[in-house]
C-alpha cells in the first residue's frame, strides 16, 4: 500500500475501532496502538520522500489528488510525532471521565490528526482547504471537552473565528483558481499545487495578488498570525493539555504550510509583495505577543501567546526568502512544535496537581514536582530562544538571514522583540519553578503521572535539548530539499 | 431578466434576516436563500451544459435547503431557549448598516472588474454582498444559532462568487465544502445543547470570562 494511504487510513481506522471497542479499556489500547502505528507510518513515509523524492497517489483523470513532497513530509512527520505524544498523554488526562466521553475524545483526537494529515498530503489546494476546515470542527469538539463555562466559550470563539478565517481562505483559493484557470483550464488540476508551481510565471498577477491577500488573512487566522489571532489564547488555554499541544504544535504549522504553498506561487513582479507581506505580518505577530507575555495571569495562556510569537518567527524567515531564512523557518516549525508540546504537557500536569493555572498562585514547582519543574524550565528556555536549546538555532538562522538579506531594521526589531519575550517568559517561569506558592498546596503525587505520559514527554524533551546542539543529517537534508523546492529548483 | 429577479431575491433574503424577529423565521429565510442558490446553479447548467453544475444544484437543494435548516430547527426545538433573535445594535441601526454593507458589496464587486462565467456574471455583486452580510450577522447577532446562520450565509456568498466568476469550483472541492458545512451545523447543534445547559442561555454576550 502507498505510504500516503497508510497516513490517511490509520487515523480513520483507529477512530472507528475506538468507537466500536466493547470496553473503554480496549478502546484505550486501540488508540495507543493507533498512535504507535501512525508514528511508524508517518516516519516511514517521510523517510521515503526525503530519500527517494515525492510520493503521489489518488489518481483521477491522470492527475494525482495526493502528493507528499519534502514540505508535506516534514509537516506529516511532525503531525504523527506530536500526535503520538498527545495520544499517549491523553490516557492520564481523560482517565476520570465516563466511558463514552473518553471514547469520543480519543476518536476526535485521531480524526483531527487524520484531517491535518489529509491537508498535508493533498496536492489540490481546494481539498487541503476543506480538510483544514474540517479540522476546525473536530478541534472545536475537543476544546469544549471539559464542558465548563470557559472551555465552551473558548470552543465557540474558536469555531466562529476559525470558520470566518477559512471562509476568507476559500476566497483566496477561488482567486487562485481564477488565476490558474486561464493557464491550465477550468478543471480540478487548476488547484493542484504541483501543476501550479510549474506554471507559476504564467498565473494571472491580478488574481494572484488577491489570492495572496486572502490566503494570508484566511490561513493566517487559522495559523494564529496577528492581528487575526484572538481566538488562539482562549482555545489553547482551555483545551485539555494534549489537545493544546496538537493545536499549538501542529495545527498552526499545517495552516502555515498551506499558506506558504500559495505564497510560493508568487513569482516575478509579485515576489517582493509576497515577501513583504510575510516579513511584515511575521514581525507584527512577534510584536503583538510581547505585552501579553510581559503581563500574563495564566500559565497556558503564556504559552499560547508564545505560539503567536513563534508563528511570527516562521513567517519572518519565509519572508526573508533566502536559503538561510527558509531553512531557519522550516527548522523552527519543528523546534516550536516540540518545545510547545513539552510545555503544554508539563503545564497540564502542573495545573492538575495545583488545581490552578494562575501564575500569581503557582510556585515551588521544582520542589513539589522536580521532574516537571526541570522540564518546564528547559522548555521555557527553549521558547525564549536561549542557547543551547533548539529554538535558539532556528531563530539565530532566521535573524542572521534577515541581516544577510539587508533587512537590517527588521532584523534589529526581531532581536529587540526576542529580548522582551525572554524577559516575560523567564520572569514567570522562574517565579513558578523556584518561588513559593501563594495558592493551594499541590495534591500529593499518588502516582498521578502515568507511564504513558512519561513516555509522551520523552520525544519533545529529547528534541528540545538535543537538536539545539546537533541536528541529525536526516533533518538537515530534508530542510535542504524544502529550501530547494521553494527557491524553484530541487526535484520535480 | 430572470437573473435580476433571482439576484434581488437573494439580496432581499439576506437583508430580511436583520428584520425577522424569530430565529425560526430566519431559518426559513435561509432555506429560501439556499433554494435560490440551487436555482442559480440549475440555470448555469442550462446555459453551459456543464453537468457538474446540475449535481451542485441538486446537492445544494438537498443539503442547504433541506438538511441544514432542519438541523437548525431541531436544535432550537431541543434547547427550547428564547426563540427571538437579538442584535447588539438596535434593529433599525442594524438594518441600515446591512443596507450600507450591501451597497458597499455591490461597489466592491464592480471595482474589482472580475470576469463573468457563463450565465453567472450578474450574480457577482449580490454574492459579495452575501459574504459581507453573513459576516455582519455573525458580529451583530448575539444568539449562537443566528451566528451559525451567518456562517451559512457567508458560505452561500462564497459559493455564488465561485459560480459567478469561475463557473463553480471543481466538484470535489464543492462536495468537501458541503460536507464540512453539514458537519459544522451538526456541531453547532450539539454545542448549543451543552452551552444552554451550562449558561442557561444561547446568548453569546454571556460568554465573557476569557480575557487578557
Amino acid at each position: 500500500m502507498n505510504p500516503i494511504g497508510w497516513l490517511l487510513a490509520v487515523p480513520v481506522a483507529t477512530a472507528t475501532a475506538v468507537m466500536a471497542g466493547r470496553s473503554v479499556r480496549l478502546s484505550e489500547r486501540i488508540q495507543i496502538a493507533g498512535a504507535f502505528g501512525l508514528a511508524a507510518a508517518g516516519s516511514y513515509a517521510a523517510w521515503r520522500v526525503w530519500q527517494n523524492g515525492p510520493l503521489s497517489g489518488g489518481y483521477t483523470g491522470g492527475q494525482a489528488l495526493f502528493r507528499l513532497d519534502a514540505l508535506g513530509a516534514w509537516n506529516a512527520f511532525l503531525i504523527v510525532w506530536i500526535g503520538f505524544c498527545a495520544a499517549l498523554a491523553s490516557v492520564d488526562t481523560v482517565r476520570h471521565e465516563p466511558g463514552r466521553r473518553r471514547k469520543l475524545y480519543y476518536a476526535g483526537l485521531h480524526l483531527l490528526l487524520g484531517c491535518l494529515l489529509l491537508t498535508s498530503v493533498s496536492d489540490n489546494l481546494g481539498v487541503a482547504w476543506a480538510a483544514l476546515e474540517l479540522s476546525t470542527v473536530i478541534a472545536t469538539g475537543l476544546i469544549a471537552f471539559k464542558s465548563d463555562k470557559k472551555s465552551l466559550e473558548a470552543a465557540w470563539k474558536y469555531f466562529l473565528m476559525g470558520h470566518v478565517g477559512m471562509a476568507l481562505a476559500l476566497l483566496g483559493v477561488i482567486f487562485l483558481y481564477l488565476a490558474a484557470a486561464g493557464v491550465v483550464g477550468e478543471n480540478a488540476s487548476a488547484l493542484n499545487w504541483f501543476t501550479l508551481f510549474h506554471a507559476a510565471e504564467l498565473l494571472h498577477p491580478g488574481w494572484m495578488k488577491l489570492a495572496l491577500v486572502f490566503a494570508l488573512v484566511g490561513f493566517g487566522t487559522k495559523a494564529g498570525v496577528a492581528p487575526f489571532h484572538f481566538w488562539l489564547p482562549d482555545a489553547h488555554s482551555q483545551a485539555p493539555a494534549p489537545v493544546s499541544a496538537v493545536l499549538s504544535g501542529i495545527t498552526l504549522n499545517t495552516a502555515i504550510c498551506t499558506m506558504l504553498r500559495v505564497f510560493a506561487l508568487a513569482r516575478g513582479p509579485l515576489e517582493p509583495l509576497s515577501r513583504e507581506l510575510l516579513l511584515g505580518f511575521g514581525l507584527l505577530s512577534m510584536a503583538f505577543a510581547v505585552p501579553f507575555l510581559l503581563v500574563q495571569r495564566d500559565l497556558k495562556r503564556l504559552w499560547a501567546y508564545s505560539s503567536v510569537e513563534h508563528t511570527g518567527v516562521i513567517l519572518f524567515g519565509a519572508g526573508v526568502g533566502n536559503a538561510l531564512g527558509l531553512a531557519g523557518s522550516t527548522l523552527h516549525m519543528f523546534n516550536h512544535a516540540m518545545l510547545k508540546t513539552l510545555l503544554f504537557l508539563v503545564s497540564g500536569l502542573i495545573v492538575s496537581r495545583y488545581r490552578t493555572g494562575s501564575l500569581s498562585r503557582l510556585g515551588g514547582v521544582l520542589k513539589s514536582m522536580p521532574a516537571c519543574g526541570a522540564a518546564l524550565l528547559l522548555g521555557a528556555f527553549a521558547a525564549a530562544a536561549t542557547p543551547p536549546f533548539n529554538a535558539f538555532t532556528s531563530e539565530f538562522a532566521v535573524v542572521s538571514a534577515g541581516f544577510q538579506a539587508g533587512h537590517v531594521g527588521q532584523a534589529a526589531m526581531f532581536l529587540a522583540i526576542v529580548g522582551f519575550v525572554f524577559a516575560g517568559t523567564m520572569f514567570y517561569t522562574i517565579r513558578i519553578v523556584f518561588g513559593e506558592t501563594s495558592g493551594p498546596q499541590p495534591l500529593p503525587a499518588n502516582g498521578r503521572t502515568g507511564v504513558w505520559t512519561k513516555i509522551a514527554l520523552v520525544p519533545p524533551l529529547a528534541a528540545v535539548v538535543a537538536t539545539g546542539l546537533y541536528v541529525p543529517s536526516v533533518l538537515t537534508d530534508a530542510v535542504g530539499q524544502i529550501v530547494e523546492t521553494f527557491r524553484g529548483g530541487g526535484w520535480s | 431578466m430572470m437573473e435580476t429577479w433571482i439576484a434581488s431575491a437573494l439580496l432581499a433574503s439576506a437583508l430580511a434576516m436583520f428584520a425577522v424577529r424569530k430565529i425560526a423565521g430566519c431559518i426559513a429565510v435561509l432555506s429560501f436563500q439556499s433554494a435560490l442558490l440551487s436555482a442559480v446553479a440549475l440555470k448555469m447548467w442550462k446555459a453551459t451544459g456543464d453537468d457538474h453544475l446540475l449535481w451542485l444544484s441538486l446537492l445544494t437543494l438537498a443539503v442547504k435547503t433541506v438538511a441544514i435548516p432542519l438541523l437548525f430547527l431541531r436544535t432550537i426545538r431541543a434547547v427550547g431557549a428564547d426563540p427571538d433573535a437579538k442584535s447588539r445594535l438596535s434593529r433599525p441601526v442594524s438594518a441600515a448598516l446591512a443596507l450600507l454593507i450591501a451597497t458597499a458589496g455591490h461597489v466592491a464587486a464592480g471595482a474589482f472588474h472580475l470576469p463573468a462565467a457563463g450565465g453567472g456574471g450578474g450574480y457577482l455583486p449580490v454574492a459579495v454582498a452575501l459574504v459581507l452580510l453573513g459576516m455582519f450577522l455573525i458580529i451583530d447577532q448575539t444568539k449562537m444559532i443566528m451566528q451559525g446562520i451567518g456562517l451559512v450565509v457567508t458560505e452561500n456568498g462564497l459559493f455564488l462568487i465561485a459560480g459567478s466568476i469561475g463557473g463553480g469550483m471543481p466538484l470535489i472541492v464543492e462536495l468537501a465544502a458541503l460536507f464540512d458545512l453539514t458537519v459544522s451545523v451538526a456541531l453547532i447543534g450539539s454545542l448549543a445543547l451543552r452551552i444552554y445547559e451550562v449558561f442557561e442561555s444561547l446568548d453569546t454576550d454571556k460568554m465573557n470570562r476569557l480575557r487578557g
